[in-house]
């Protein structure tokens, strides 16, 4: 009870201090990675949920470059208001899920996540060699426009112009913004009764459905809302850089999200929040050492499968229960217990 | 009218009949008792009355409606239940969540008012886990609602099962190999606690069963399969006496010694 009220009173703080972040430094290079940790937050916690149904995406960076595209494509090519566009861009990730999903996820285990890593591979085939002359190939598309500036009341919210100083204020506010609702979202599904139904089914697919449960309706949910939030994070990361290219997104991002997940851990939604957090900055902390990263990376991604199965969020209560059985043992050596 | 009606139903696996051309009826009220040696197909007639397989030929009718090849999800909404063999649960779920998921069918809960939390689907929830803890005080296995569910003994887990399928709302409930490798103890508890929810449900049961003894303790009439074909049919008693199920069953034994 008394962690409900502290979480409580916390959530509200923290996100205070993360909306005043502009205004506390103007450094567009620490700006820049806490967008990046926002918008891999938006990838890894819905690739957790895809997780909490009993299914392995390796593809999940080909939504963000479904909603990429799109965005980028309805602004460039059909004149789209970007904030138009970039709702778009979500949903046409998740009607793109859906249409995968339903021939797809009746298939469990590794099947599924090597048709997930096909399909990631024939989008971006798709991108580059069939529609070359709309998406520029190869080359991808240069000089995306900033989102458009927004009017409220007598103000401009100009997003090259930048706010309290921060050039990249705007598009962090917009990717904090993004990371809010996907968590808000999720944490909502994790609570409620359909969340339950994920789990139930990842653990006994066969009974839940005996029970009544139309497991495809649930699977395809949390798949399409999942892609939903991918690709809105691709659209939105895609007017950030102003570039695009079928590598912007690749499996290697993909293999990413589920490290942030997996190391993190997939218990919880703070899981793949603390992994996406740790896997973002920890590169630019290494920067003196590039080239170690991966195999830090790695190391870590191993470790935590073999020795943390709950993931980092998971190393509190380990420690705590380790503690236990100590003081426990002294005890009965004590002869107190 | 009886409840369900199964007329000349095969499941063909390949070229082997697991079950064939079997017409079998079950009234309103009854214990079924479905026996036979193994492999006889009485899993696998399980499997097609609940649309895990599809059958190869033939037709279900329950409650007056044809559910011949309907996906199980939709079986279990029109109020036919099974249980499985194994303890197959929700493992990492407490004894409660484990029953709070079996309300799904009928529990009104629209997915969007579940992930919005409005105040109507809050009491909702509230009224069930009131329901589950019924079903479980029924079940006998109240007092274990936190556990989870691995956590419990072999015999409370088979009852934890049933508690499941209960709270799908069954008319028709299909329980398979309820006392199976059980305990003397466990065995008369089970079968003590099946009985109780036929009488205080109203339900219709059919239980295919290995131990003969309870089988014949828990049915009103049973069935008898051997090679996916009915071989006999009547009260306990009359199958008990029935040379050719002696000699299906002896038979069976003979071979496997």
């Amino acid at each position: 009870m008394n962690k409900a009220i502290a979480i409580r009173l916390l959530l509200p703080a923290l996100i205070v201090v993360l909306a005043l972040v502009p205004i506390i430094t103007d450094d567009p290079y620490y700006t820049h990675i806490l967008i990046m940790i926002c918008l891999s937050i938006v990838f890894a916690v819905g690739l957790r949920m895809i997780l909490t149904t009993g299914q392995l995406s390796i593809g999940h960076a080909a939504f963000g470059a479904i909603g990429a595209y799109t965005c980028t494509l309805l602004v460039m090519k059909a004149d789209f208001n970007f904030w138009l566009a970039l709702p778009l861009a979500g949903v046409v990730a998740a009607i793109v899920a859906v249409l995968v999903g339903y021939p797809t996820l009746r298939i469990k285990g590794a099947y599924f996540a090597i048709l997930t890593f096909a399909l990631g591979e024939l989008i971006r085939l798709v991108f580059v060699a069939n529609w070359g002359g709309l998406t520029g190939g190869n080359v991808g598309i240069m000089g995306i426009p900033a989102p458009s500036a927004i009017h409220i009341g007598g103000r401009v919210l100009d997003f090259d112009a930048g706010v309290f100083g921060n050039i990249r204020g705007y598009y962090y506010y917009l990717a904090l913004l993004l990371m809010l609702i996907a968590v808000w979202v999720m944490h909502r599904f994790d609570r409620s009764r359909v969340g339950m139904t994920f789990r139930a089914i990842a653990q006994a697919d066969l009974l839940a459905e005996c029970v009544g449960i139309n497991i495809m309706r649930y699977k395809v949910l949390a798949f399409a809302v999942a892609c939903f939030f991918a690709g809105l994070a691709g659209g939105m990361l895609s007017s950030y850089i102003h570039y695009l290219s079928p590598v912007s997104l690749t499996f290697h991002d993909s293999i990413y999200f589920i490290m942030f997940a997996v190391v993190g851990g997939v218990g919880t939604i703070s899981g793949p929040i603390i992994g996406a957090l740790l896997f973002t900055a920890l590169p630019e902390a290494l920067r003196g050492a590039k080239q170690w990263e991966p195999i830090i990376a790695a190391s870590l991604l191993l470790l935590a499968v073999l020795f943390l199965p709950g993931g980092l969020v998971s190393l509190p209560q380990r420690i705590k229960a380790r503690f236990e059985a100590i003081r426990g043992k002294e005890a009965i050596e004590h002869g107190v217990a | 009218m009886a409840l369900l009606e199964i007329t000349k139903l095969s499941k063909h696996f390949g070229g082997l009949a697991a079950v064939s051309e079997l017409d079998l009826q079950v009234e309103e009220g009854e214990i079924l008792g479905l026996i036979g040696p193994n492999g006889a197909g009485k899993t696998t007639l399980f499997n097609v009355i609940s649309g895990v397989y599809r059958p190869t030929s033939g037709k279900i009718i329950f409650n007056g409606e044809d559910i011949t090849g309907l996906k199980p999800s939709m079986i279990a909404k029109k109020g036919l239940v099974r249980t499985f063999q194994a303890t197959t649960l929700f493992d990492e779920f407490t004894v409660l969540a484990n029953v709070l998921i079996g309300f799904h069918p009928h529990a009104g809960i629209a997915i969007w008012g579940a992930l919005v939390g409005t105040p109507a689907t809050r009491q909702r929830e509230a009224a069930l886990v009131q329901q589950a803890m019924e079903i479980l005080d029924l079940m006998g296995i109240a007092h274990l609602k936190d556990e989870l569910a691995t956590s419990l003994p072999h015999g409370h887990q088979r009852c934890l099962g049933i508690a499941i399928a209960m709270a799908a709302n069954p008319k028709l409930l299909l329980l398979d190999e309820p006392v199976t490798g059980m305990s003397r103890e466990e065995t008369a508890m089970v079968m003590a606690t099946i009985r109780k929810i036929r009488e205080q449900k109203g339900l219709t049961i059919i239980v295919v069963e290995h131990n003969m003894r309870a089988a014949m303790g828990l049915s009103d009439r049973m069935v008898v399969l051997n090679y996916g074909r009915k071989i006999a049919e009547g009260s306990p008693q009359e199958i008990s006496e029935n040379p050719e199920v002696i000699e299906a069953y002896l038979g069976a034994e003979r071979y496997a010694a």
